[in-house]
């Protein structure tokens, strides 16, 4: 019998596969705890009830230091991002971000 | 204009507490937490206390009451970031609603799929934290000279990355037949993505939402009528005159102007000498060409103002806008010299002491509301002859816009030589086939 066939379908298939659905990203097998897509989980925690949180704060810095007290690496974390620092060193070695460059409004 | 000398007025959206010079500590107990993380709705940060929340009822500008935070019960609502929490600062850029950005304003809290086809409440209901995704609060975008992360490849669902870009779920083919298994028109279409973006045909207007501010005039600013500010408001609800900041002009449902980009931007950095001359002076521009195959064509809102510059020096000034009166600040004092003199020396950059207006410009890359399919461009957009959105690009062949007359009269010519002789081969054996019989 001939197959010949059998080799004309692989050839014609063959290129679809060159862009199917394989993961070949920066990031490739790295599985973070929490996997989100179009919703984030539902949370662990109630926060209205931590004995921390049920005080009566004079400041913000006081909810501050509370939230830290508990998310301990939080503040490291932020502390160096856009957000906080408003400061982006340019690839140049020129400051940028928020606090650096001017606009027109 | 700038942070510097402003620093009360522009913190009021820092994620921080207290920015009020340029000596704060950035320490950790004075990150705002809750700003991002405030599930109630209820914490706002007050527009000029450099940061800080009301913890009083405050009356801003007259009008506006802000009311005291109960700090307690939003520190026990946190939550994960929404659209509103996000929205608290990025909607609001520019000093307004929908004022800078074009493509970011308050529809976004629960927008209809007309407007953003993602974030649709109906529908996909996406924060902004869906697509920008967000490890140890660092939270992806592009970053100045620094394009967005990700790859353009392809990630599958539960794959955990980078997932800013369209491409990281849609992929660099992502128009697929919904109904049948094959259909050559999604074929072409889908040779697009290598030269242009998602964005420029499936964000065909900008300003869709709300009003956002197309150019602003600072040299008219500071006029009184019957020493009262003038505050005259235009069309589109917005002002079209108001003493503390000039002339603007507002757009809706706008075109953009298209630019090749590769995801990096380029700034004019106050202290960088800069020749005034015809053409606007560039502030913050995109980087991209054609030969660079990390750029694609791309949509952008263009954002026109005339602004304070140093003739002598030839620097861009940096005005003192916010402050008291004797601070030099120009909403206290409406003089733009003493401003300038102020904020220059806060930058600790040399003045002249002469202030001239110069026309300027910043592009932003609209990458915000997209809009559902049946609303993505049509071919004839751009593959015209005369007046489609991309005829002033360059670098590229657009069938349709581009045309070599010499070779389509070739092309022509041979057509019409091989019809010639088609018909005369036709002809000679419709004779002889007749004298056969």
């Amino acid at each position: 019998m001939r197959v010949w066939w059998v080799g004309v379908i692989i050839l014609l298939l063959a290129p679809g596969f060159g862009y199917s659905a394989f993961v070949r990203g920066q990031n490739a097998g790295i599985q973070l705890a929490s996997p989100r897509y179009f919703a984030p989980p539902a949370s662990t925690a109630d926060h209205s009830k931590y004995e921390e949180l049920k005080k009566d704060f004079k400041t913000p810095e006081e909810v501050t230091r509370a939230c830290l007290k508990c998310h301990n690496k939080a503040g490291e974390q932020f502390k160096k991002t856009l957000h906080y620092t408003w400061t982006w060193k340019g690839k140049d070695g020129r400051l940028l971000g928020k606090a650096h460059v001017i606009n027109n409004y | 204009m700038a942070v510097t000398s402003n620093w009360c007025r522009c913190t009021s959206c820092h994620a921080g507490y207290g920015w009020k010079d340029k000596s704060f500590d950035f320490a950790v107990e004075k990150i705002d937490c809750l700003v991002c993380h405030d599930t109630t709705g209820t914490y706002k940060k007050f527009p000029t206390d450099c940061g800080y929340p009301p913890l009083k009822d405050k009356v801003f500008a007259g009008k506006k009451l802000f009311k005291a935070v109960n700090l307690a019960y939003v520190a026990q609502h946190v939550g994960y970031s929404t659209r509103e929490s996000c929205g608290k600062c990025h909607f609001f850029s520019g000093g307004g609603d929908g004022v800078k950005r074009g493509d970011i304003d308050s529809t976004l809290i629960a927008p209809p799929k007309k407007i953003d086809a993602h974030m649709d409440a109906k529908g996909l209901n996406f924060t902004c934290a869906t697509c920008h995704t967000t490890t140890a609060h660092e939270i992806d975008g592009r970053h100045y000279d620094t394009p967005a992360p990700g790859k353009r490849e392809l990630a599958l669902p539960r794959y955990e990355g980078h997932l800013v870009k369209c491409e990281a779920c849609h992929g660099t083919r992502p128009h697929r037949p919904e109904k049948k298994l094959f259909d050559w028109r999604l074929v072409k279409l889908n040779d697009h993505t290598d030269r242009v973006a998602c964005q420029t045909c499936h964000i065909p207007l900008y300003a869709r939402g709300l009003p956002t501010n197309t150019y602003w005039d600072w040299s008219t600013a500071g006029r009184f009528k019957d020493g009262k500010p003038i505050v005259k408001m235009g069309p589109l609800g917005r002002p079209e005159y108001h003493t503390k900041k000039g002339t603007l002009k507002w757009g809706k449902n706008l075109v953009p102007v298209y630019r090749w980009y590769n995801g990096t931007y380029s700034y004019l950095l106050p202290g960088e000498k800069v020749e005034a001359g015809k053409d606007p002076i560039v502030l913050i521009k995109p980087n991209g060409s054609p030969e660079d195959p990390d750029s694609r064509i791309f949509p952008f809102k263009p954002h026109f103002g005339k602004q304070p510059y140093d003739p002598v020096n030839k620097l861009m000034i940096v005005p003192k806008l916010f402050g008291p009166k004797g601070s030099g600040a120009f909403w206290a004092e409406f003089d733009w010299k003493k401003a300038a003199a102020a904020g220059m020396k806060a930058a600790g950059l040399p003045f002249s002491g002469k202030v001239e207006f110069v026309e300027t410009v910043y592009y932003h890359a609209l990458s915000h509301m997209v809009a559902p399919r049946e609303d993505a461009l049509k071919c004839a957009a751009c593959h015209v002859r005369q007046g489609g959105r991309l005829a002033s690009i360059s670098g590229v062949y657009l069938p349709g816009r581009d045309r070599h007359v010499e070779l389509d009269k070739i092309g022509q010519t041979l057509c019409l030589i091989a019809l010639l002789f088609v018909s005369i081969h036709g002809v000679a054996r419709i004779i002889i086939a007749l004298k056969r019989k």
